[in-house]
């Protein structure tokens, strides 16, 4: 009877103590770079012993130039510069890798590269509807910001309201009217389980029954998918209607319950609907948690333990349990067990994350099912890194920090991959092509050279915008309401009336086309372009509520020389980014790094490939300054491999650096090359 | 190449011997069953003698989401409006064969078709659902199942030296592809139809000579890396067979075959304008020049809000390209040696969430759609209860429907291959079942 499950402790008393816990695991301020290194060295020191213990021998640890390329791209997610890997390559210190891991630790490329991983993980859609945006803005000032992993979970299970207020609603909002979906995904992110099986019936290989499922779903069984300021702002212009209009005041004044009712109701229905155009996309950005409304089983329910139908009580799947907990507490609550300390998953399955994403493989792998492998292939390891997690104060940066100190982030890769889902033995980390944004972001550096510190403005100018015109809209007058909302109607009218030209006149060119008659098609086209122009006019017109009636802000575009992180996400199906893999953002880490065919040809003929030779690049820039053959073959190495050419490279290579047209050549198969796309 | 030819002498029955032993765990190297020769496994005997073997080519269109069984094959006009909602069931040119009034024009071809409307799973979510169709497994953590185009691929073997055997269409991230075959079987990848394989010529600045010269250049620089990784890292060597392929691309004469702009202006407009539309469009002009397998994704069917809306706007582009796509076939005297399927991870909930018009995730009971290929037209297979929420004649899984399809394109959808892990492997699982009575 005391297995954790049953474990019974109210979530008052958990409130009571944890923060105290909390105060003491904590601290204030980043590390010191002493603590740092001793924990490094004391994961080296399990991860040793049990190599001895397995009669197995560390790979080596790697060379200089190996190490400032593997440091960057896994720090800042970038190839350094050409200039950036000399600089290190002619220190002759002997600290700098330390030194190199520290100052890119806390650099901004960190914070993109960072972002990415967490947006992937999330499932981050910028553009998707507004509250996307506000999403976006809010994790990568959260990440930047150092706010603690458990914080930014927290802030996000237990988020309510609407998003220009709270923009972790996000979270939510992104599986519109598919909740038992999300609880799917956040217990497989956050908690490392897949209970998704469970959703429709018993799982087949774990113990997760269909009931299990319900009753972990019930604690976000209230969310409902409105929004009260949108009501209240219903409510304002009924009641100035109501003012106006002192005929209607004889059936709100009726002694009859009945009737009063009645009024009320048709009054708001009508209200409602003459402000249907001003809110309706203001509307879908809020979720309001219901008291009243409850989880239920389905109707196709199966098994004897409950009813189709049946409403259910929310119930944790695991660790602490859950007591009396009040219908409005229920996601709070939901948080709190969650990111818990006292959670057996939570800590542990973000350090195990964050160990795969430094060296390649889980020590539990998968990172996300973590069925009876509460131990993993390192029970020790696993245990420390777990401590190490809370001891950070779930602070991911200093996490990782620790990670990069360590020795076997230093070593040489193995030449045999990891079997994915089996243990590992890490004699060294694993080899693996750049990720599709590492890739697009070191074209960046060769084109544009270190552009870190260049973010796109424009994402948070909207989203400020937005949240701006929201609270405009909120302050309006009732009578304001009204002319905004008429105003709204008459612009959405125009659009359908464009719409409707615009579709009319592409069937008449469709038409024309096929009749082979060019002077129509091109008194068409001309006919098309002006309506378009004119729409456009009409938009820019119509001021003040435009961020709020509309779905999305198609938020700023990022720059051409500005790193993947500072798009909108995710990418475009066609963009060069998805092609190499990056993630759709539709399911938890959807980003892969297989080859494919496009790729080869991308790389070999496509933008990238003319990019290095584009005059105003920075290789190109380089290669057309220095006049030195040995020196050109030099900095070509540099850029593209972080290190200088090998005697026997030089031999084979110089005669070519020589050549004004060769060396682009070079060039190009250099960015071919398998040394270039993957990470030693 | 002289293992390759020696594997060509070996009947096919000493294959099958082989194949059960490995399948048993008793011998066989896990190498040797990468060298399967096409040739010896294509046309399997007994499939042909009962309708099978006739198809050359596989158009698998995916309806990424899941697609309502109630309001396209499966309609059920004596349900209770809570089930039915505003979809009506319309007669087809088919005895037997109704549809939901969206598919007015796919009413007209209804001949050529056969539903199969007892399509069930245990897959209820949507990546998961996915996988499991596609490759008759469900996902598992240690390895990655071939899809079956990649298994198509395999057993099938190439047709056209030049262009890949397996094409995707605007699939999305969670594909298996290969899974854990050898990258050789890897689709490629088209992202948007419309703009075709890009990238397919030499820079303009870069002569012929100077582009042979930068291929030699790239293997010397990559000598070193080779020598430590080709053999122990399995994407090491998937980049090394897509150069490969890409420059044979290059080279291809039927390179066109991804220009669209080579069809008349009245093709396209019979199969509509939507991105699906040219995708299946591109999947006619691919399997003309003996691509084998063409995996067209439509995304967009997780109607959990707004469900008769959305169909008025989707369908009508499902049922226009569907329809242009087997007269097209049929013209061009095709439509026998292809296999087109209309195929999706789970149906949706009979019963209507009235409060959003929408309809959930439903994977015990839908619908898929067959035609060409062998296929006998104008029938029904399966069936569900008045509502559409159980299975009660003939259920089908998706191991069954990818033997089925194996069937059909003449192959051995029961050989069992090894993972490199050395465990058994089928296009069909373990028991899936061909549904050769579809046939004929």
């Amino acid at each position: 009877m005391l297995s954790p499950r049953i474990k019974q402790v109210s979530y008052a008393l958990l409130a009571l103590v944890a923060p105290s816990l909390l105060a003491e695991a904590t601290p204030s301020k980043p590390l010191d770079l002493r603590e740092i290194l001793q924990a490094a060295a004391k994961i080296d020191q399990l991860l040793e012993a049990d190599l001895k213990a397995k009669k197995l021998q560390p790979l080596p640890i790697v060379s200089e130039g190996t190490f400032v390329r593997r440091t960057y791209l896994n720090i800042v997610g970038r190839i350094p510069t050409a200039m950036e890997a000399s600089r290190f390559l002619d220190d002759k210190t002997p600290d700098k890798r330390t030194r190199l891991i520290e100052q890119l630790i806390s650099s901004p490329g960190y914070d993109s590269s960072a972002f990415n991983y967490f947006a992937d993980l999330l499932r981050l859609q910028t553009n998707e509807e507004q509250y996307g945006l506000g999403w976006h803005v809010w994790l990568r000032n959260s990440l930047a910001s150092d706010k603690p992993w458990n914080n930014i979970v927290h802030e996000m299970l237990s988020a309510e309201g609407h998003t220009s207020k709270n923009p972790a609603v996000g979270y939510y909002l992104r599986d519109r009217g598919m909740l038992l979906d999300n609880v799917s995904n956040t217990v497989q992110v956050f908690l490392g389980h897949q209970i998704g099986c469970a959703q429709c019936h018993d799982h087949p290989f774990d113990s997760w029954t269909q009931m299990e499922y319900y009753e972990m779903a019930a604690f976000s069984g209230g969310i409902t998918y409105r929004s009260d300021e949108a009501r209240q702002l219903v409510n304002k212009v009924a009641d100035h209607s109501r003012k106006n209009h002192p005929g209607m005041n004889r059936a709100f004044k009726s002694k009859n319950k009945a009737t009063r009712a009645k009024a009320r109701g048709s009054l708001l229905r009508r209200i409602t609907g003459e402000m249907r155009y001003l809110l309706r996309y203001f509307n879908r950005n809020e979720i309001v948690e219901s008291r009243s409304q409850e989880l239920k089983l389905p109707d196709d329910y199966q098994y004897k333990d409950g009813e189709p139908g049946e409403v259910i009580q929310p119930a944790t799947l695991f660790g602490l349990q859950a007591s009396e907990v009040n219908p409005e507490d229920r996601r709070k609550v939901f948080a709190d067990w969650v990111t818990s300390d006292e959670n057996p998953y939570f800590a542990k399955v973000i350090a195990n994350r964050l160990w795969r994403r430094t060296f390649g493989h889980g020590l539990v792998d998968p990172v996300d099912d973590w069925s009876d492998k509460l131990k993993g292939s390192h029970p020790e390891v696993l245990n420390y890194i777990e401590k190490v997690m809370k001891g950070v104060g779930y602070r991911t940066r200093d996490f990782e920090r620790i990670l990069y100190h360590t020795k076997l982030f230093q070593r040489q890769v193995s030449p045999v991959e990891a079997t994915p889902g089996t243990d590992y033995d890490f004699i060294g980390p694993q080899l693996r092509r750049m990720s599709a944004e590492e890739l697009y972001d070191s074209f960046t550096v060769l084109a544009f050279g270190n552009t870190d510190d260049k973010v796109n403005t424009g994402l948070e100018y909207k989203w400020k915008n937005y949240q701006s015109d929201v609270d405009a809209l909120l302050n309006l007058s009732a009578s304001k309401l009204i002319e905004s909302s008429q105003e709204a109607q008459e612009m959405d009218d125009q659009r359908r009336i464009y719409q409707r030209k615009n579709r009319e006149i592409q069937i008449a060119i469709t038409k024309a086309k096929a009749a082979g008659n060019i002077q129509e098609e091109r008194r068409l086209k001309r006919q098309q372009t002006q309506l378009r122009a004119n729409g456009r006019k009409k938009q820019e017109s119509m001021t003040g509520m435009s961020a709020v009636t509309n779905r999305s802000s198609r938020a700023g575009r990022a720059a051409v020389n500005m790193r993947a992180s500072e798009h909108p996400s995710p990418f475009s199906a066609g963009s060069m980014v998805r092609q190499f893999g990056g993630s759709d953002r539709n399911s938890p880490e959807a980003a892969h790094t297989d080859a494919t065919i496009p790729q080869a040809l991308t790389l070999l003929n496509g933008q990238a490939a003319a990019g290095t030779e584009n005059r105003r690049s920075k290789t190109f820039e380089a290669l057309a300054e220095i006049t030195n053959p040995e020196q050109r073959l030099e900095y070509l190495f540099l850029a593209f491999y972080s290190c200088r050419p090998s005697a026997a490279e030089k031999k084979d290579l110089l005669p070519l650096a020589e050549d004004r047209e060769d060396i682009f050549t070079l060039a190009r198969a250099m960015l071919t090359s398998k040394r270039y796309l993957f990470v030693q | 190449m002289s293992d390759f030819n020696k594997l060509d002498e070996v009947t096919r029955r000493s294959f099958m011997t082989a194949a059960a032993r490995s399948c048993l765990g008793v011998t066989i190297a896990g190498s040797a069953a990468e060298l399967f020769s096409p040739s010896v496994l294509a046309a399997d005997p007994a499939a042909i003698a009962s309708g099978g073997g006739k198809a050359k080519s596989v158009i698998y269109l995916f309806m990424s989401g899941g697609m309502t069984h109630l309001d396209t094959f499966d309609p059920k006009p004596d349900a209770p409006d809570e089930f039915r909602g505003p979809t009506e069931t319309i007669k087809t040119k088919a005895d037997g064969v109704r549809l939901g009034h969206y598919m007015s024009k796919l009413a007209g071809q209804a001949d050529k078709v056969a539903l199969v409307n007892s399509m069930t799973s245990t897959q209820g979510a949507h990546g998961p659902g996915r996988y499991f169709m596609r490759t008759s497994y469900t996902q598992r953590a240690s390895l990655v199942h071939p899809s079956n185009g990649a298994w198509i691929t395999r057993l099938k073997g190439r047709a056209n030296k030049s262009l890949p055997s397996f094409v995707t269409v605007g699939s999305g991230n969670g594909h298996p592809a290969a899974g854990f075959f050898e990258p050789q079987y890897a689709p490629l990848p088209v992202g948007d139809a419309t703009a075709g394989l890009q990238n397919v010529r030499r820079l303009r600045h870069v002569s012929e000579d100077q582009f042979n010269k930068q291929l030699a250049l790239r293997q010397l620089l990559d000598k070193q890396f080779d020598a430590q990784f080709h053999k122990g890292q399995k994407n090491v060597r998937a980049y090394n067979q897509v150069f490969d392929e890409a420059v044979k691309l290059m080279e291809s004469k039927d390179l066109e075959a991804f220009d669209l702009k080579k069809e008349h202006s009245k093709v396209h407009s019979a199969y509509g304008d939507h991105n699906f539309s040219k995708g299946v469009l591109l999947a006619r002009r691919l399997v003309e020049r003996g691509v084998r397998f063409v995996d067209v994704e439509f995304g967009g069917f997780d109607w959990h809000n707004d469900n008769f809306d959305q169909c008025e706007q989707k369908l009508p582009i499902l049922d226009q390209a569907l329809s242009a796509l087997l007269k097209d076939l049929e013209g061009k005297g095709l439509l026998e040696s292809t296999l087109v399927v209309v195929a999706t991870e789970f149906g949706r909930t009979p019963k209507i969430v009235q409060a959003r018009s929408g309809r959930n995730h439903f994977p015990k009971a839908f619908s898929y759609l067959l035609a060409g290929g062998g296929i006998k037209g104008g029938q029904v297979y399966g069936k569900t209860d008045e509502t559409g929420s159980n299975v009660v004649e003939n259920p089908v899984g998706g191991p069954d429907f990818n033997a089925t399809i194996g069937f059909a394109m003449g192959v051995p959808h029961d050989l069992t291959l090894m993972s490199p892990s050395r465990r058994p492997f089928r296009l069909g699982a373990r028991d899936g079942t061909p549904l050769t009575g579809l046939f004929g």
